[in-house]
This record gives C-alpha cells, sequence and structure tokens, in this order.
C-alpha cells in the first residue's frame, strides 16, 4: 500500500517524531509507514487522515 | 502530568525485568544444606518461581498494553513465527539427545535410562503446554470473533 504521508509531513514541516507525538504512536511506527514497510490499521489510519483533515483514500493507496 | 510512552515502557521493562531475577535469584539467598533439597525448600523455591511468573506475566500484558500497534504487530509475528522456527528446531535436537547422542560427541557422557526419562519430561513440559495454550488461544478466537 502506497500513502503520501512524508509528503504531506513535509508540507506541514513536521518531523516524524512530531507526527509520532500527535498521532500516539512510536517513531519508528511512522517511519514503517512512511517507507511501505507497515501498514497501518484502520482506526490507524482514520486518525492519520483525519490529522490532515483528508480521507483515507486521500492519504492512502492500493498501489 | 501523564508520562509518555516511551517512558511507560522503559519503566515496566525495568520493573519487570529487575522484578523477575530478584524473585528467581531470590532461592539463591536460602540456605541449603548438604543432599538434596527437602520438601520445604522445594516448595518455597517453586512458591518463588511461581510469583516470578506471575510478575512478569502482569508486566508482559501491561508493556503489550502500553506499546503501539506497530511493536506489537513485530511482537506478534516474533513470538509466532520465531517461537515456531525455535520449536521446530528443537524436536531432532531433542530426538538426538534423548537417542543417546551426547554420547557420540561426548563419549565420556553416559546418560542412563532415568536420565533420558528426565530429559523427554523436560521437554515435553514446555512443548505440550504451549501447544495446549496456542489452542486454547485459538478456540477462544474462532469462537469469541463469530
Amino acid at each position: 500500500m502506497k500513502n503520501r504521508l512524508k509528503v504531506l509531513r513535509a508540507e506541514r514541516d513536521w518531523s516524524q517524531a512530531d507526527l509520532a507525538a500527535r498521532l500516539d504512536v512510536s517513531r519508528q511506527s511512522v517511519n514503517a509507514i512512511e517507507t511501505g514497510k507497515y501498514d497501518p490499521s484502520l482506526p490507524l489510519a482514520f486518525r492519520i487522515a483525519r490529522l490532515f483533515g483528508l480521507t483515507i483514500e486521500e492519504v492512502f493507496s492500493e498501489v | 502530568m501523564v508520562a509518555s510512552r516511551g517512558s511507560r515502557l522503559r519503566t515496566y521493562m525495568i520493573v519487570g525485568v529487575v522484578g523477575f531475577f530478584a524473585l528467581m535469584l531470590a532461592p539463591l539467598l536460602i540456605p541449603r544444606g548438604s543432599g538434596p533439597p527437602g520438601s520445604a525448600r522445594i516448595l518455597l523455591v517453586t512458591g518463588l518461581v511461581a510469583l516470578a511468573v506471575a510478575w512478569w506475566a502482569v508486566f508482559a500484558v501491561r508493556i503489550y498494553r502500553t506499546q503501539d500497534e506497530f511493536w506489537r504487530t513485530g511482537q506478534r509475528l516474533a513470538w509466532h513465527w520465531g517461537g515456531l522456527l525455535g520449536l521446530l528446531i528443537s524436536v531432532p535436537v531433542f530426538v538426538f539427545i534423548g537417542l543417546g547422542g551426547l554420547h557420540m560427541l561426548y563419549p565420556a557422557t553416559d546418560a542412563g535410562p532415568v536420565a533420558a526419562r528426565a530429559f523427554t519430561s523436560g521437554y515435553m513440559l514446555p512443548l505440550m503446554l504451549q501447544v495446549i495454550g496456542s489452542t486454547l488461544f485459538g478456540l477462544w478466537w474462532r469462537f469469541a470473533k463469530r
């Protein structure tokens, strides 16, 4: 699964640690999601989308 | 102020590990006489080890609940596939030793049938409990999540 997390984070000038703190997850989790090594659960995907004011489909895509 | 997830995790790990080893090593402080241990000592040491295990279980649950989903997933993966791999590797090693294979490596070793039975029991106990535990959790999942 692909995602735009890195771009969205950069647009806001947030570090991985900043985003991790806002999502209440570890920095390693953010890094793994950004690099596509870990697909977040549906609740976490919703939290991520909500944080950026977007829908899940606008953050994550299947391919 | 609520401690961060990271500091809570570190605290649980330190307290969990230190408490576990303190209880496990506590029997070393109890003076032991010569000869085989008496019933009182066996019960006391067993009780302390059971306490240590309970301590570890409590902190294992706390650690798991404090971790985020990424680390939980990693831990489940490690226990499932790592545990399964270790278990599978242990089977031929068990058979080799159980059949007296150590004698081939160390000719001085003279393990009789009593030692072989004790070794088999020692091997089978965690294996069986692991299989039972895994089966019970599998059944719970199947019925609880219908």
